[in-house]
């Protein structure tokens, strides 16, 4: 797998986040990539779970009545 | 500086006020003034309390003092109580901590707040918390610790267990979606409980994740937490009633000791408190047996997954047009639940079911699961790490493994004091037993808190 530029990485989540109508600075955008990249690592171990035949489970709104 | 008196009416468990009300020896009105005076004295530097409701409080403590002549022995009538401030009060304003007014105004009130009001509880104030639950800001920081005023208070329900813990409230409501009520109650060495998802209404409290948030219990003593849970609760919802097993034994009882956490062992001063207490227990006659809990390796992810979207849709105004107004982790909590996928979110909720699957199977074998209640003793105050032997340890990375599983899954879980650190702050042991078998849990802690000393300490304050 080639190697990314982290610098690539702050640029994507900066454009990402102009399209949900957010200006990150450099900071913030910073910030966002590497909270991205833990993030991916921790939802790769979801790979273990057989979850192909789950219903999605979204909590039932009756319980916060 | 002096210890608080032994027979202050301050530091009664709420079960022992409740007593010397029905014997005459005190009453609400004399017990609510020595609690609003207390706060008056101390809060200033302690920082439990947003809004201090002395009028409300001295109204609701007469019209206690009417219901006791008239007989009513309800075990909450004319107890002092603090409301975590993202929890509507009629009358009273909810700030959540934030200088971004959640614009609920005055109008609303929590049906569990409803409920233990109409119950006679006295509301002597709304206690403090990190950001909308779920960020330390310097716009309202975070209480102190009374036992080490170096160390951190935890939270996010922290205002109500430093209240509970220093005398200006005996009981609290807390709310709970990663660990919110668990850790500070660990952290001030009180109580804390969370029901089963869905026992307590979550109208009128502001959300901060639909598919996690729990409304949740404080006290100093076990059979304190469990009332107010039970007070809370909605009509009709499963299980024995709460405190039905208190002062049954454990004889027999098969336990699991939590492990397979990722950071097991980290703090060799919180597997010692944990060790000691499955000694009591296996004095007191359960079982305990050693077991890897399902996913927890995984809660980190899911919880991210579920709770940081389901946030950032809840606060999507303020994140696009305050932001700066709104706390560093608020912010940045918030870039990344709009950053992640509707896939993942939907992912993570699949994989929720699955684990809930597996602990139920883990219930079948054990009766309760019993563990720490974090990896490490606290850090240090105002922020989110702990350092221990060189090694920093980060309470939202840890978190999400000891108590968010308990959201992830949605298990009963209470904490209780189970020892102190060499800094002199509290260390917690969790409990958590099956859906809808809040009894058991209660019932294992109200034993081994019989059978230990720590429920008695009271934090180094002033009298």
């Amino acid at each position: 797998m080639a190697d990314v530029d982290p610098r690539d990485e702050v640029d994507a989540v900066r454009t990402m986040a102009a399209a949900w109508g957010v200006e990150l600075d450099d900071d913030r955008a910073t910030q966002l990539a590497a909270a991205l990249a833990r993030y991916r690592s921790q939802m790769g171990r979801l790979e273990r779970l057989d979850l192909d035949e789950r219903e999605p489970g979204v909590a039932d709104p009756a319980a916060g009545r | 500086m002096s210890a608080p008196d032994a027979t202050d009416p301050c530091f009664l468990p709420a079960s022992d006020l409740a007593a010397a009300y029905r014997r005459g020896s005190l009453s609400p009105v004399e017990v609510v003034d020595a609690v609003l005076d207390r706060i008056a004295r101390h809060d200033s530097q302690m920082r439990a309390f947003i809004t201090v409701t002395a009028d409300l409080a001295r109204d609701a403590a007469r019209a206690a003092e009417v219901r006791l002549a008239a007989g009513d022995d309800g075990p909450l009538v004319g107890v002092p109580m603090a409301v975590k401030d993202n929890i509507a009060v009629a009358g009273v304003p909810t700030t959540c901590a934030s200088a971004v007014d959640p614009g609920w105004g005055t109008e609303r009130e929590a049906e569990a707040v409803r409920r233990v009001r109409a119950a006679g509880a006295v509301i002597v104030g709304k206690a403090n918390l990190y950001e909308y639950a779920f960020s330390l800001t310097d716009a309202y920081p975070q209480p102190l610790n009374p036992w080490n005023a170096a160390k951190s208070s935890s939270g996010s329900s922290s205002g109500s267990a430093v209240a509970v813990a220093a005398g200006m409230a005996h009981v609290a409501i807390g709310s709970d979606t990663g660990g919110s009520g668990r850790h500070p109650a660990s952290a001030n060495g009180v109580v804390g409980l969370k029901g089963t998802y869905g026992r307590v209404s979550r109208s009128g409290v502001y959300p901060l994740s639909h598919s996690l948030d729990h409304v949740s219990s404080i006290g100093r003593r076990v059979a304190d937490a469990a009332t107010l849970l039970d007070l809370m609760s909605d009509e009709g919802v499963a299980g024995a009633p709460l405190l039905s097993r208190v002062g049954s034994g454990l004889a027999g009882m098969r336990l699991a000791r939590a492990t397979g956490y990722s950071t097991d062992g980290a703090d060799p001063e919180v597997t010692a408190a944990v060790d000691d207490a499955v000694r009591v227990l296996r004095d007191l006659g359960a079982d305990v047996e050693d077991v890897a809990l399902p996913g927890v390796d995984l809660a980190a992810g899911i919880l991210a997954s579920i709770m940081l979207p389901e946030a950032a849709v809840i606060h999507r105004r303020a994140h696009r047009s305050a932001s700066s107004a709104l706390g560093e982790t608020a912010v940045a909590r918030l870039d990344l639940g709009s950053a992640i996928p509707a896939t993942e979110y939907i992912r993570a909720q699949q994989a929720r079911l699955a684990i809930a699957d597996e602990f139920e199977r883990l219930f079948d074998r054990y009766a309760a699961v019993i563990g720490p209640g974090n990896a490490t003793r606290v850090g240090e105050a105002g922020g989110w790490i702990s350092v221990v032997d060189g090694v920093e340890h980060d309470l939202r990375h840890t978190g999400p493994e000891y108590t968010g599983i308990y959201n992830i899954v949605g298990n009963p879980a209470l904490v209780l004091p189970a020892g102190f650190s060499s800094e002199g702050t509290p260390i917690g042991l969790q409990i958590a037993g099956r859906w809808w078998d809040e009894a058991t849990v209660i019932q294992i802690g109200h034993a081994f808190e019989q059978a230990t000393p720590w429920h008695q300490r009271r934090p180094p304050i002033e009298a």
